[in-house]
């Protein structure tokens, strides 16, 4: 068991538990001055409830324990970013519902399947659409980020790799064009370079899907959803409807030509003509 | 980090004074003093480290102070009802009124700006309700005549409002009664004691 692992997950709790509660106190006290008591009591339950999201060393074994807190920390860092961007967009008892069901994801031994956490939060969040999933990434980014800063890439669970794969590919996706450089994944993910390098490295040879040669960095699905939207941004829905009434055979044979051109065109390109 | 959590309870340890007469409790430990201090069940604290960092103290339990000297802010966590009356010759319309007002401590780290390194008792605050409770009263004198809940709701957030500009900035009022001396029963007055 790392110390260094142990000592930087138990200050990241108590940091984001001591910033939530400090949200979840706004929140009561415009509730309590508008005479709300209802929503006053409901903030004041949550607030009992983040004031337990720290797993006792006696109710495991040593490498237990150090999973119960990258699952405690982990949930904490969902929990601080859905505070962060939602609090004054919803409405308390919706925050308060997702909360609580995220809460007793790490209730008891719940909190040793880590896995399993990620993949409920990723549920449970995504029922809030776009927004859901922005405090998905941003959540994942910090907790992972906390970890390798302070005690390197190495410290990372197996669940940890792959959960930095997802937000590495989604940052590969999220870009305009076909791939991102290691000085803008440093920079969005904020990892020093040189540790960003050897995190690259060594993920590109776990996961074969992830791409990277001199500083660049793509994944094949990305350069398949490049191509495809550079070639639908040229092409009018309407007048290919139009076309396929009118004539059919005709713009069959042409879609045919086309596409034996566009192979032979990359072709040359790669080759260098 | 000047302090840190200590695994195991010590024999010699600094704790807080929070009485039935104290909201706030302030101390420098200083050298002399001893190496731990405790925060209650009850209790927030906030640690003032020697290099200004603030830290605040969440979790019950006994801290190992690490460099000293530090000051240390205790305070409840529980809300405070608080009793003020003020007489109808203070008010401009010669009504008077009591109210039952309950404090929560809702900004930990505002109240600890507000107040500063001192201690802050009971009476201080009632000091402090009683002006600004006035106020609000004289401000909300043409809305009297609206129904007492939606009158108590108006008087809370003004209240309030007042609140944030004084020392107890950093606490939320809560009004959980009010009357006025028009609405004394003759009863209760002829067994009121006589001044």
């Amino acid at each position: 068991m790392s110390m260094c692992l142990r000592k930087t997950l138990e200050a990241f709790i108590r940091h984001k538990r001591s910033t939530i509660n400090e949200w979840i106190m706004e929140l009561k006290r415009q509730a309590l001055i508008n005479l709300d008591t209802t929503t006053a009591n409901m903030l004041i339950e949550l607030e009992n409830h983040i004031g337990t999201l720290m797993p006792l060393k006696t109710q495991y074994s040593p490498n237990e324990y150090i999973t119960a807190l990258r699952s405690h920390a982990l949930i904490l860092s969902y929990l601080n970013e859905l505070l962060e961007m939602v609090k004054n967009m919803l409405p308390p008892d919706m925050i308060r519902d997702i909360m609580l069901k995220m809460i007793s994801l790490v209730k008891g031994g719940l909190s040793l399947d880590f896995g399993g956490i990620a993949i409920q939060c990723k549920n449970l969040l995504q029922s809030l659409h776009e927004i859901g999933n922005q405090i998905f990434a941003e959540g994942t980014r910090k907790y992972l980020v906390t970890i390798i800063e302070s005690c390197g890439f190495g410290e990372l669970s197996k669940e940890g790799e792959f959960l930095l794969r997802e937000s590495i590919a989604s940052l590969i996706q999220s870009m305009e064009k076909p791939y991102i450089t290691m000085e803008e994944i440093s920079m969005k993910m904020g990892i020093k370079e040189n540790q960003t390098k050897k995190i690259i490295k060594k993920l590109s040879s776990i996961y074969p899907e992830i791409l990277s040669k001199n500083d660049i960095i793509s994944t094949r699905q990305k350069i398949e959803t490049w191509i495809e939207n550079t070639i639908k941004e040229k092409v009018s829905e309407e007048e290919v409807h139009k076309l396929k009434d009118l004539f059919p055979e005709q713009l069959e044979s042409a879609y045919i030509t086309n596409a034996k051109k566009l192979t032979k065109m990359f072709n040359n390109l790669l080759e260098g003509e | 980090m000047c302090i840190e959590l200590e695994k195991e309870p010590k024999k010699k340890y600094v704790t807080s004074n929070l009485d039935t007469e104290t909201l706030v409790y302030y101390k420098k430990i200083d050298r002399d003093d001893p190496n731990h201090f405790v925060v209650q069940g009850d209790e927030i604290a906030y640690v003032i480290c020697p290099d200004g960092q603030e830290i605040p103290v969440t979790d019950p339990g006994t801290y190992k102070i690490i460099v000293k000297p530090i000051d240390v802010i205790w305070l409840k966590k529980t809300p405070i009802d608080i009793k003020i009356g003020i007489p109808k010759e203070a008010t401009e319309i010669g009504i008077g009124f009591h109210a039952v007002i309950r404090l929560h401590p809702t900004s930990p780290s505002l109240i600890i700006q507000s107040i500063k390194r001192k201690n802050l008792s009971i009476n201080e605050v009632k000091d402090i309700l009683r002006n600004i409770a006035r106020e609000t009263f004289q401000t909300l004198i043409n809305n009297m005549h609206e129904n007492i809940e939606k009158y108590r709701k108006l008087f809370n957030v003004k209240l309030n409002e007042l609140l944030a500009t004084t020392n107890l900035a950093g606490f939320t009022a809560v009004i959980s009664y009010i009357g006025f001396s028009y609405m004394c029963k003759p009863t209760e007055l002829l067994e009121a004691e006589p001044p």
